[in-house]
């Protein structure tokens, strides 16, 4: 028996228990929730960044001038990312 | 079809001649400041966030993006963009956010040396020889592509194009280090973002603008109805379905590629400042978002123009051969090169970076608890990379006869340990409780989850190519392993996660640490 044997034949079945309804949820959603996720993923770590200190933000900088805010600077960069997932 | 190397002219030869002059000489130009291990290895960590950040980009992009990844856009369409889009957006903000700056206050040289460091010497060594592995044969692999394309479009002997290579960049990056490599880098990306920009202009123009290309594909059946979808379904028959996109790649595979590639994050821990590594990253998201528009949208313009292509990977060729004028078809010859040194220089520099701190640096310490001086390891980090690449170009050859399985299996088998890695350091991160033991743990029974995985693919998940499935469970199975495992196992002292650990760094400190 191959290994690919012994695990289809005897762990793939067990592991179908929690694979299968991911993959029947996964099947099941509209496409609108996929750009739901894609969008939310994209902007997630871009709103995040603005519960972080801004000492941790500006570490290293050598003025606090508001175009060194790196938080602005992902916020800016991620918006086109966004238009890109909702228009296509 | 023309053959390329028959319509080239002179003007475009001398423009490729120039440009592999000019880089070979920009380069050396660094290699008077390098005095100690330091500015070779984290070019004495003054490099600015811009530099860093068009370094990354251009290291990402290689021979595989501007021939089979546009080769892939002409079959599959804008879903080829994911990989540069929503497989590096989310990933880069938490690097500069959450990792980099950690990383970098550490005063590492690599990103195993930093996981040494929070957990053990085991995790170390097994993080340094994994990267170790895939930095190095990717070197070959990456060469012999280069080859492959200087043969198919300008008509070069392979082993001439390989040595040819081998001599260019070994040269700057043996003087000069990774000051050599970011800053030849840089000039690589004004090249690329140049040629790339008139290909694509040009491309547009011949298809008749952005709406009719759109309607020339669609007209060519319902198979292409997609071409202009970001996110497949589910059960599509192409290996990029919308789940294993976002939940695989966008959050698992590309978080692992850019906290813990080596090539990628050396830049950032040579940086000057940590504003500047974090800003670095950041000002890199900013070029991702327009490495489709120069490479993946002539792809599928090619497909509007020149819907007979047999071989996708022949479809950007075809357009350079066709639509480019004399003169610009020089500088696209040239932008191509500039891709593919640019991924090399990058590879080469940071294997050998992994072994002098991670696996030499330890040996060494074994027998002389100083560790090997500065201008020691200085010598044999030039020497390695001399050498290095002289393997690399041996070995490349033995691609010859085996075309793309080899490189297909080691990028899948890659692909298995980036799970496990990305869920030991980001645990290492957040969390004081994560012990040394829990360390080895989530890595080892993380990546014996993945390689099992991968043996029931087809029957668990709805693709052939599960590897984006596979990397999600790998890293969920390794996150729970290393929280159970720690918490059966005794704490880490405070004193030995000081400054490692999320809370426990207020300021960052002026970095030291050698290899």
């Amino acid at each position: 028996m191959t290994l690919s044997e012994f695990f289809n034949e005897h762990v793939a079945r067990v592991l179908e228990v929690v694979f299968a309804p991911a993959d029947a949820l996964f099947r099941a959603m509209p496409p609108w929730s996929w750009t739901a996720c894609a969008v939310a993923l994209l902007l997630i770590p871009g709103i995040a960044a603005f519960f972080l200190s801004r000492d941790f933000v500006y570490e290293g900088a050598p003025d606090r001038a508001l175009w060194r805010d790196l938080r602005f600077w992902g916020i800016l960069i991620l918006l086109p990312y966004v238009a890109l997932y909702l228009i296509f | 079809m023309n053959d390329p190397a028959e319509t080239l002219g002179v003007i475009d030869s001398a423009i490729i001649l120039s440009y592999l002059l000019g880089v070979l000489v920009f380069g050396t130009w660094f290699g008077r400041r390098v005095r100690s291990a330091k500015d070779f290895f984290v070019a004495g960590r003054a490099l600015p966030f811009w530099a860093i950040g068009m370094s990354i980009v251009v290291s990402d992009i290689g021979a595989l993006d501007f021939i089979g990844g546009a080769g892939a856009a002409y079959r599959y369409g804008l879903a080829q963009a994911n990989f540069d889009w929503i497989g590096s957006m989310p990933a880069m903000l938490i690097a500069a956010f959450v990792f980099v700056p950690f990383i970098w206050r550490s005063g590492s040289y690599t990103v195993s040396e930093f996981l040494g460091r929070r957990y053990n010497v085991r995790v170390q060594i097994f993080s340094a020889l994994i990267w170790l592995t895939f930095l190095s044969v990717n070197l070959s692999v990456m060469l012999w592509l280069t080859s492959q394309f200087l043969e198919t479009i300008l008509g070069w002997d392979v082993h001439f194009s390989i040595w040819l290579t081998v001599v260019i960049v070994g040269i700057y990056t043996v003087s000069g280090g990774l000051t050599a490599v970011v800053m030849t880098d840089v000039l690589q990306m004004v090249i690329m973002l140049v040629g790339g920009v008139a290909l694509v202009v040009l491309c547009l123009v011949e298809a008749g603008g952005w709406d009719s290309m759109v309607a020339k594909i669609h007209a060519l059946g319902e198979v292409h109805d997609d071409h202009f979808t970001l996110l497949l379904p589910h059960d599509t028959p192409t290996p990029y379905p919308w789940s294993g996109i976002v939940f695989g790649l966008g959050i698992v595979l590309s978080t692992s590629y850019f906290v813990a590639n080596q090539a990628v994050v050396q830049r950032t821990l040579g940086a000057r400042t940590e504003w500047d590594a974090k800003a670095g990253m950041i000002f890199a998201a900013f070029f991702k978002l327009l490495i489709p528009i120069i490479i993946y949208i002539p792809g599928i313009a090619a497909l509007a123009l020149y819907d007979d292509i047999q071989d996708p990977d022949r479809a950007v060729p075809t357009l350079v051969a066709r639509i480019l004028p004399v003169g610009l078809r020089g500088l696209m010859f040239a932008a191509f090169l500039a891709a593919l040194m640019s991924s090399v220089d990058s590879y080469l520099n940071s294997s050998v970076t992994i072994f002098m701190t991670d696996i030499y640096g330890k040996w060494h310490r074994l027998f002389k608890p100083d560790g090997p001086s500065s201008s020691q390891t200085l010598l044999l980090g030039r020497l390695l990379t001399a050498v290095l690449m002289v393997v690399a170009a041996l070995t490349a050859r033995h691609f010859e006869n085996d075309d793309q399985p080899i490189y297909v299996f080691i990028q899948t088998a890659f692909s298995y340990f980036q799970g496990p890695v990305l869920a030991v350091l980001l645990l290492g991160i957040l969390w004081r409780r994560a012990t040394g033991f829990g360390g080895e743990a989530g890595l080892i029974l993380g990546v014996a989850c993945t390689v099992s995985l991968s043996y029931m693919g087809e029957r668990l998940f709805p693709s052939n190519d599960p590897f984006l499935f596979v990397s999600v469970w790998g890293f969920l199975f390794s996150l729970a392993v290393t929280v159970i495992v720690s918490l059966l196992t005794r704490p880490e002292p405070p004193e030995k996660i000081e400054g490692l650990v999320y809370g426990s760094v207020v300021k960052s400190k002026s970095p030291g640490g050698a290899p």
